[in-house]
């Protein structure tokens, strides 16, 4: 039957309803689709994001059809946006094209904040290596990591410390030294006119030790 | 004067489901067989078909003698692809790449690539012909029952074609009966003087010796290892005609030899594997199974999720997992095997069901999944409900019946069982011949449930095979499906308005099935009837009556004998430890239970598949009354009785 040859796929993912439409999209099928995204918007879900990649057919009644839901969830505080990028659907769209937010694929959709692009990567690393952390073992690596990198901090404070105070010591030996010095230039001073009398013989401590 | 030829083909099979430690046993005492012959008969040339797995399970001693006489030109290698997959009931892709993995098979194991193309039953599809050539393979090797009477004579063999692509195809007898190595010699002789034609000058006989390397797919009449000693028998009597008949490989004769001509064959399948008896509708009366229909169907739902998924290394074990369910084996009916046995259908649910799970595991989901989709491929639409533990396929059409369960945490599809009432052809899927679940019956009152169960009641309502309308829910909370019919009721001589609204919904991740009925009177007239919902699970417990009833503390076992009648209960579990799975049912508020084995394929001795549950309620309705029940099915995990074992 012509109203139901289109194939729907209707699941959450990151808080936002995801449908998925493939087959050709009839004239007889919008009042049908209509109905069943309004019931999602009165169910309470605000973001919906429509693929229609795999759409082989499109009427040119259906983007005034999405028009009417994107006036009514947007009227609730939502948004719809259309992912495609074939010919058959962009076609059809292109004369309200800047009424919808319309995205090419998938990836191509606003993000929404650190932890969705953290889940995000997560999801790819996990496709790209085949490696899956449940939540239990995700934690313990997180604490361990975390105890580690807390001890690395530490250490690097104690010693932060410790440079901290031999500089302070090597300033004031430094400054004892320039003291010493300006004292001991005094004191030569001071016997200078008694090494010229004759009274104090000024040897170095080097002949002292001589045979 | 040129010798005539003899081709002899060595065929190996397992039709039936085996431990994977006995079937490498199996293969290996094949293949210690097939050598000692070689070793013994070294002038005699064999040609011998084997599926890839066949070959990944051998000990690699023997495949590095069986190197060696391929590499002497004692033996030739073709195959059936990496399983025997049906090729009439698979998605081509699959094929290809059944084909592909075989071929790989071979050269990792055996060195060399397999000539000749064998598909199981002589399944022969001609739009196959390109990928064959794809596969650099030279031949393919049928029945010769697929070629018109006036043919089957002529020894030799043919060209095929099919939309302007051609392969050669050799005819064979195929043999299987333990009596043919003794009269195998004036049979021979008979063949040749049969085709009195004078081309070609040099005639090749074509011989299909079929070998079950498993006991239990041993046809009647040869004893245990008499396939090995059957074989050798034959080869022996092979030995003694080579003075007259030289015996060849396929490829062999095609380098020196002109074809017959050319042959047209259409879509076929020989059903029984001996050419005196075939049944060209083969296909169009598998078509009137519907558990065979359900698993192709779910068989090829699962294929097109992982083609339209980007190619990965990770997808190919469930590529080889799809190999096996595609195996011809798992769809034709037979003694052994076939989808006729609940153990063949929970195995291929078994494994479906375990690539659907991993496949939505990769997928950032959450809550439950609603699809809208032609998942029978009949026309109409089917509404499937998923969450992480349970799949729920409802067929809107018919009756609002769920047609397939699946308890995902179990592997299993508890609505898997055969009901013996035949629908009418050309349907491919028709509820009737499946045992489905939330059948709405409204009957009279005083209906028994012995009477129920005969059947001898008469049905008041038109909703157990009516169309539903639906709509679809998805919250937080979960996933629904609202079906709703303005069906009819018989009260008295009148047909008067009633009308139902069943919604079935899963809850967020669990493994809850929830369930309500409204039934509204819009009428002034009072009603009176019984409604009866009928639910059968088919569980391999009822066989071995270990699956059990508990109501309130009160265990029920023996669910396969006597019919069970408990008025008033408002929660029951159903147990079955065979399967692992436990059904616990809780109803708001108190129905009559009526349990009793399901209706088996036929009563002479077939071993029950399953149970029948029925929640009847009487239902006064009083003009413009409402009538409303509702509960939910949860579907816990029960120890297993046994372990499972790694059947292929």
């Amino acid at each position: 039957m012509r109203s139901e040859a289109l194939d729907i796929t209707i699941e959450t993912r990151d808080k936002a309803i995801w449908l998925f439409l493939s087959g050709p999209f009839h004239a007889e099928q919008a009042p049908g689709m209509k109905e069943k995204i309004a019931s999602l918007i009165e169910d309470g879900n605000k973001k919906i994001v429509i693929d229609m990649e795999n759409v082989t057919d499109i009427d040119e009644t259906v983007p005034q059809m999405f028009l009417t839901l994107l006036n009514l969830v947007r009227g609730k505080g939502g948004d719809i946006l259309f992912i495609f990028k074939n010919e058959t659907v962009t076609k059809i769209f292109a004369p309200v094209k800047s009424l919808f937010s319309i995205y090419p694929d998938a990836p191509s959709l606003p993000t929404g904040g650190l932890f969705s692009n953290l889940k995000r990567r997560s999801r790819v690393l996990t496709r790209k290596t085949g490696i899956r952390l449940s939540r239990p073992i995700a934690i313990a690596l997180l604490v361990s990591l975390s105890g580690w990198i807390l001890t690395l901090f530490f250490i690097i404070h104690l010693q932060n410390q410790r440079i901290r105070q031999q500089e302070v010591e090597i300033r004031s030996v430094t400054g004892w030294k320039r003291t010493a010095v300006v004292e001991l230039k005094t004191l030569r001073e001071r016997m200078r006119p008694l090494e010229q009398l004759g009274i104090i013989k000024d040897v170095p401590p080097q002949q002292k030790n001589s045979p | 004067m040129k010798r005539h030829a003899i081709a002899f083909l060595i065929h190996p099979f397992k039709n039936s489901l085996v431990p994977r430690a006995d079937f490498r046993e199996a293969v290996n005492i094949f293949a210690q067989t097939v050598l000692d012959i070689g070793t013994a008969h070294q002038n005699l040339r064999f040609n011998i078909v084997m599926p890839g797995y066949f070959l990944e399970a051998i000990d690699p001693m023997l495949l590095l003698a069986l190197r060696e006489m391929h590499k002497k030109g004692s033996i030739e290698w073709l195959t059936t692809g990496y399983t025997e997959p049906f090729l009439s009931f698979s998605p081509q892709w699959l094929v290809r790449e059944n084909l592909k993995s075989g071929i790989n098979a071979f050269v990792e194991y055996s060195g060399s690539r397999p000539s000749g193309f064998v598909p199981a039953f002589s399944n022969w599809e001609p739009s196959y012909i390109d990928t064959l050539r794809e596969a650099t393979i030279q031949y393919a090797v049928l029945s010769r029952a697929l070629l018109a009477p006036q043919y089957r004579t002529r020894l030799g063999y043919w060209v095929t074609e099919f939309a302007g692509s051609s392969t050669v195809l050799f005819p064979v007898h195929s043999a299987v009966s333990p009596a043919f190595a003794g009269a195998m010699e004036p049979w021979i002789e008979q063949q040749f003087a049969l085709d009195t034609n004078s081309y070609p000058p040099v005639k090749l006989l074509c011989i299909d010796f079929l070998c079950p390397i498993i006991a239990r797919d041993t046809p009647e009449g040869l004893p245990q290892g008499g396939a090995a000693a059957g074989l050798k028998e034959a080869v022996r009597m092979l030995d003694k005609l080579l003075l007259s008949y030289q015996p060849i490989r396929f490829t062999e004769f095609l380098s020196s030899n002109p074809p017959l001509g050319l042959q047209y064959i259409p879509q076929s399948i020989v059903f029984k594997r001996d050419d005196t008896d075939t049944e060209p509708n083969f296909l169009n009366s598998l078509h009137s199974y519907d558990q065979v229909g359900i698993i192709q169907r779910k068989m090829m739902d699962v294929a097109d999720n992982i083609s339209s998924r980007k190619e990965s290394r990770h997808h190919e074990p469930f590529k080889k997992t799809l190999f096996f369910v595609q195996d011809v084996n798992r769809y034709i009916p037979a003694k052994s095997n076939g989808f006729t046995l609940l153990k063949d259908r929970m195995w291929c649910y078994e494994r479906l069901i375990d690539i659907e799970h991993e496949l939505r595991e990769r997928d950032d989901t959450s809550g439950g999944q609603i699809r809208i989709a032609d998942f029978l491929r009949n026309g109409g639409k089917s509404i499937i409900m998923t969450n992480k533990n349970l799949a729920v396929y409802v067929d809107h059409k018919n009756g609002g019946h769920v047609f397939e369960l699946d308890v995902r945490r179990r592997r299993c599809n508890v609505c898997a069982g055969y009901n013996p009432s035949r629908h009418a052809l050309p349907m491919v899927i028709e509820p009737g011949l499946s045992h489905t679940a939330f059948i709405d019956h409204c009957i009279p009152n005083d209906t028994t449930a012995e009477e129920f169960r005969a059947r001898r009641f008469t049905e008041l309502g038109d909703f157990v095979g009516g169309g539903f309308e639906y709509k679809i829910k998805k919250t937080d909370s979960g996933i629904k499906v609202a079906l709703n019919r303005q069906g009819s009721v018989v009260q008295g001589e009148k047909t008067c308005p009633l009308s139902m609204e069943k919604v079935l919904g899963l809850e967020k991740e669990n493994p809850t099935l929830s369930f309500v009925y409204q039934l509204s009177n819009h009428s002034l007239t009072s009603y009176s009837f019984r409604l009866a919902v009928e639910i059968t699970f088919s569980l391999p417990g009822i066989a071995d009556n270990t699956a059990f009833l508990l109501v309130k503390k009160e265990k029920l076992a023996g669910l396969g004998g006597q019919p069970v009648s408990l008025p008033q209960v408002s929660e029951w579990h159903l147990a079955d430890p065979a399967c692992g799975v436990r059904i616990m049912c809780t109803l708001q508020k108190p129905l009559d239970l009526w349990c009793f084995p399901a209706v088996a394929l036929s009563e002479d001795g077939v071993p029950r598949e399953g149970v029948t549950i029925v929640l009847s309620a009487p239902v006064s309705l009083d003009g413009s009354g409402v009538w409303g029940c509702m509960g939910k099915l949860q579907f816990k995990r029960q120890a297993l009785n046994e372990k499972r074992t790694d059947e292929i």
